[in-house]
């Protein structure tokens, strides 16, 4: 057998090839295994995090994890923030003008399924800069103030139906057990509308959402002001609406998945600090984007040896 | 789509013009045979499955991956010679479809063995199970796309011919003074027209709408000629599709034919006074089943055993953490509540079908032979499809239609069929409707080219699509047997024999045996075609393919006996990937149970064993299962499925079997682990 054509189409990889028939009539299901690992890389326009916008400039927020399990599962992961562009007139977790990794985050969770519900427990360790020891807080009204901070730590609870359908609503409880008194609490409706139906192709739905953030003692009234706190005022913090959908998933070339998704937000904020965000933000409802590019592979190559 | 496409074109466009990986395949010749004065048959049964592993095929990219084994995969022959020496082997093996390579590859070895017998006078097709392997087809498109793992396997093909070979050989090494028998019997209730609407496109009158004809070729040996005859084996065409089991399934399984062929060959066993516990694993009688004009025929599937309708979109499994992360994409999955429930109906359903038509073929089969002439004369030709001076004229391009993509409703069908965007713009990819092209274009016609002319040749590739069809037509007795590629539907089945049966005279019935001597997709009439249903989009060449195909068909039959010259067959079978784990030396370790556990119909076991490759199913009894000193079950039995679980280190590998008995289990009920040479202990758990 001689290779007579090195650039024609039959000669391409394999991969590549069934690739691109693929990615003209479908997308398989998962290459599913019980270990796994992946990673996201999301590109913001702004730094929000729960409502108050952090970093006022586009960041990356990289982020790897390992999982075990298929639909229960247990995962340990860590992301960061580095912020893109240093400029002066905002501030960052490093200070006016400059530029860095943000914030570490290192975390671990569990997940159970039981029909419709989906609940995760889990535990995370918030670094907000990394060796440089500063830390953020909210001592008075209208205004962030950098100071050191280690970082703190944080209990989580969710509990989603996922097994409702194409509705799928979802609480989480945030509770500080490190340097803030109190929790967070999110709610959020999320709307499956299938561009297509009864297939995945290839980008399977449009995510409609609706979120809103909730405090509930971690705001500066009710407690020591010399204590850190996220926000003026408890209860509801801020609304967030969303449209976005997942572009994905290439599985055929080779094991691994990547996907694409692109969010688009209308945020409205409640509590001053979330409206204002930081110094420089007009206080109304702002429009932001981000999107992430998803990745994972099984410990298992299913080309070798049998996955699961 | 469309922007996809486009890229895919630019992407491809890039691609200077050349030609592809090939190579031609061998054109071995039968040795003119010489006479021993009487009719001469043999049998043969060679176990073909692999281990755990490969990509189930025949469902395209739906298809799972193999954990397991029920019933074992095997490839069984029969050897005629008559009185004049004209000799014929018919070989069917459980694999979704053949492939000329195969074809090729077998040939070249026996015209070089003691049978001498050559691609004129092999006869290889397949039971056509959607739950076996077929990395092995002779152009590239089918290798990447018929199966969960793309590719052409060039260890799986070595191993498959080698069994192939042997199994030939085997036969021909059983040549015994034989008598022969044909029997024809219809079998309502077991199959179904799963395309009705073109099936009634066609002129009437023309029958049913499936061809349920059991034909069943009794062959007895003996000691000499006509005289101490015995029951050996046998010989059966029926039409069904090999899609019992659903995609869903996991395990390499012969499906209904398997049940067919086990049931006749332990009647067989049974004529012979034998009935002994070791016999029952391998039975010594062997049922040669092929598969008829079964295009458009299902198997009469129970409610509910078409799993692949539990599929759904579902949130794809990903850890999310405590901050934002990109929701994964959905998956395609059903719940595994579900998918048990249904594979459990999909099983009984496989059973039920199975038993009656094997109840069928042991009626037919019992049928004494008496002493008569048996004549066997054949004749064999290879066409170049795409060159072919046909008239009216083929296609030059083989093309499949958007219909073809979203499989064949209410049998095999894949999550594409019904594709629309947003619920309200339907793309094609659906039985009839937008797979039409309105007004019909170019050579193909009616046919809606799956991502258009240009786009589909540059994702199949250049000779991506198979170009070279064999055909033969054999004089058994006064019966004609015609062999052709494809899956041939009931009416263009019944198109084809009225043909043949009017250019033999010395027939009394024409059978035609699909999926035969390579793999072509399907064979429709001009009035299904029209109609673009599923069958007629995988009409490769066009609307005037079983013009063709009827025109060849009737010179082969006009000219039988006549020297038959094997064609050259040019095969481009694309990228070579290895899934199948080549036998190596095995390692040999202390077998230990894991677990056993029982409830009153169910035995479940696991125990550490070598791993899959090492563990080769193909190469003997592993397992039984026994009550007491009573057999109750083997690995090669439908209500037995052998899986390979996960590794458990230092070269070890957890296996699991599951067996489902009919009657409850009693307290003495064991698992017995049977000795291998060079690979473990011999070993018995209790249930209780």
């Amino acid at each position: 057998m001689g290779i007579l054509g090195p650039f024609c189409v039959s000669n391409l990889p394999t991969g590549i090839r069934v690739g691109l028939v693929w990615l003209a009539v479908a997308n398989p299901t998962e290459a599913q295994d019980l270990l796994r690992y992946g990673g996201n890389l999301t590109f913001a326009a702004r730094r929000e995090w729960r409502g108050i916008t952090r970093r006022d400039g586009p960041v990356m927020q990289p982020e790897v994890f390992a999982s075990y399990g298929r639909d229960n599962w247990l995962a340990i992961g860590a992301g960061t923030i580095f912020e893109l562009r240093g400029d002066r007139a905002a501030p960052t977790y490093l200070g006016s003008g400059r530029r860095s990794f943000g914030e570490v985050d290192f975390w671990a969770e569990a997940s159970v399924s039981t029909v419709p519900f989906r609940l995760s427990a889990g535990w995370v360790y918030r670094i907000w800069n990394v060796g440089k020891n500063v830390r953020w807080v909210q001592p008075a009204r209208n205004s962030l103030r950098l100071e050191t901070f280690d970082g703190t730590q944080e209990l989580f609870l969710r509990v989603a139906a996922p097994g409702l359908g194409r509705f799928v609503p979802q609480v989480t409880v945030f509770k500080d057990v490190g340097q803030v008194d109190g929790s967070y609490l999110e709610y959020s409706f999320v709307l499956r509308v299938p561009f297509w139906a009864g297939v995945i192709l290839p980008a399977h739905s449009i995510l409609l959402s609706a979120k809103a953030g909730h405090s509930v003692g971690q705001h500066s009234v009710i407690t020591d002001p010399r204590i850190p706190k996220y926000f003026e005022h408890g209860g509801i913090t801020h609304w967030d609406l969303s449209l976005g959908t997942t572009f994905g998933e290439f599985g055929p070339i080779g094991p691994a998945t990547f996907f694409l998704h692109p969010e688009l937000h209308y945020q409205i904020g409640r509590d001053p600090i979330a409206r204002t965000g930081s110094a420089g933000i007009a206080p109304k409802p702002r429009w932001w984007f981000r999107l992430g590019i998803g990745w994972s592979a099984p410990a298992c190559r299913p080309d070798r040896r049998i996955c699961r | 789509m469309t922007v996809r496409l486009a890229l895919i074109v630019l992407s491809l466009a890039a691609c200077s013009a050349g030609t592809p990986s090939s190579l031609w395949l061998p054109t071995p010749q039968s040795t003119s045979p010489i006479g021993r004065g009487e009719l001469l048959a043999g049998f043969a049964k060679v176990d073909i499955t692999p281990p755990p592993g490969m990509g189930l095929s025949g469902n395209g990219f739906e298809g799972q991956q193999a954990s397991g084994y029920s019933q074992r995969l095997y490839a069984r022959a029969m050897v005629m010679e008559d009185s004049l020496g004209e000799r014929i082997a018919f070989v069917v093996a459980d694999v979704p479809h053949v492939s000329s390579l195969l074809h090729r590859l077998t040939a070249e070895q026996t015209s070089r063995g003691s049978s001498k017998l050559g691609a004129d006078r092999l006869v290889l097709s397949a039971t056509h199970t959607h739950s076996s392997v077929a990395n092995h087809y002779t152009n590239s498109a089918y290798n990447e796309q018929s199966g969960r793992f793309s590719g052409y396997d060039a260890f799986w093909v070595e191993f498959l011919v080698e069994r192939l070979v042997r199994a030939v050989d085997l036969a021909y090494a059983d040549l015994m003074p034989a008598l022969a028998r044909w029997s024809y019997s219809e079998v309502p209730g077991v199959t179904s027209n799963r395309s009705p609407i073109p099936f009634a496109a066609n002129p009437v009158p023309f029958g049913g709408p499936v061809d349920d004809t059991l034909y069943t070729l009794r062959v007895d040996q003996c000691e000499v000629a006509f005289s101490n005859c015995v029951a050996r084996g046998g010989f059966g065409v029926f039409a069904i599709h090999g899609t019992g089991y659903p995609a869903t399934g996991d395990l390499l399984d012969p499906d209904i034919p398997g049940v067919v062929q086990r049931h006749v060959e332990r009647a067989i066993d049974r004529l012979n006074g034998a009935l002994l516990a070791d016999t029952i694993f391998r039975p010594e009688g062997v049922y040669v089943l092929a598969n008829g004009t079964e295009g458009d025929v299902s198997p009469d599937h129970d409610l509910g055993t078409r799993c692949e309708n539990h599929l759904r979109q579902r949130p794809g499994p990903r850890p999310r953490g405590p901050n934002w992360a990109p929701p994964a994409p959905e998956v395609w999955r059903a719940r595994s509540s579900d998918l048990h429930a249904c594979m459990e109906r999909a099983r009984t359903s496989v059973a039920r079908i199975g038993n009656e038509l094997g109840s069928a073929a042991e009626r037919s089969y019992n049928l004494v032979p008496a002493a008569s002439s048996f004549r066997i004369r054949r004749a064999f030709t290879t066409i170049h499809l795409p060159t072919f001076n046909a008239s009216p004229p083929l296609c030059p391009n083989a093309r499949f239609g958007t219909s073809n993509v979203g499989g064949a409703p209410n049998d095999a069908r894949t999550r594409l069929l019904g594709w629309s965007f947003l619920w309200v713009f339907p793309s094609g990819f659906e039985p009839g409707s937008l797979a039409v092209a309105d007004p019909p274009h170019g050579c193909q016609g009616e046919k809606r080219v799956g991502l258009g002319f240009v786009g589909q040749g540059l994702a199949t590739g250049p000779h991506g699509l198979p170009e070279y069809a064999q055909f033969s037509v054999v004089q058994m007795g006064r019966t004609a047997v015609v062999s052709l590629p494809w899956e041939v539907t009931t009416v263009a089945g019944r198109l084809i024999k009225n043909a043949v049966q009017a250019q033999a005279p010395w027939a009394d019935r024409v059978v035609v045996v699909g999926l035969a001597n390579g793999y072509f997709q399907y064979l429709t009439t001009r009035e299904e075609y029209s109609l673009q249903h599923y069958e007629g989009g995988s009409n490769l060449y066009g609307r005037n393919t079983l013009d063709l195909v009827i025109r060849v068909l009737e010179d082969l039959t006009r000219n039988i006996g006549n020297d038959s010259k094997v064609g050259p067959i040019e095969a481009f079978p694309g990228a070579y990937r290895t899934y199948f784990k080549r036998p190596s030396t095995p390692t040999a370790i202390t077998r230990v149970f894991t677990k056993v556990q029982c409830d009153d119909h169910l035995l479940v076991a696991e125990w550490e064993d070598v791993p899959p490759g090492q563990f080769q199913p193909a190469d003997g009894q592993v397992l039984r299962i026994a009550d007491g000193t009573t057999l109750l079950a083997w690995d090669d039995h439908p209500n037995v499925e052998v899986r390979a679980i996960r590794s458990a280190g230092g070269g070890r590998h957890v296996w699991r079997v599951t067996y489902r008995s009919p009657t409850q289990l009693s307290n003495t009920t064991s698992v017995q682990l049977l000795s291998r040479p060079g690979v473990g202990n011999a070993l018995s758990r209790g249930c209780f």
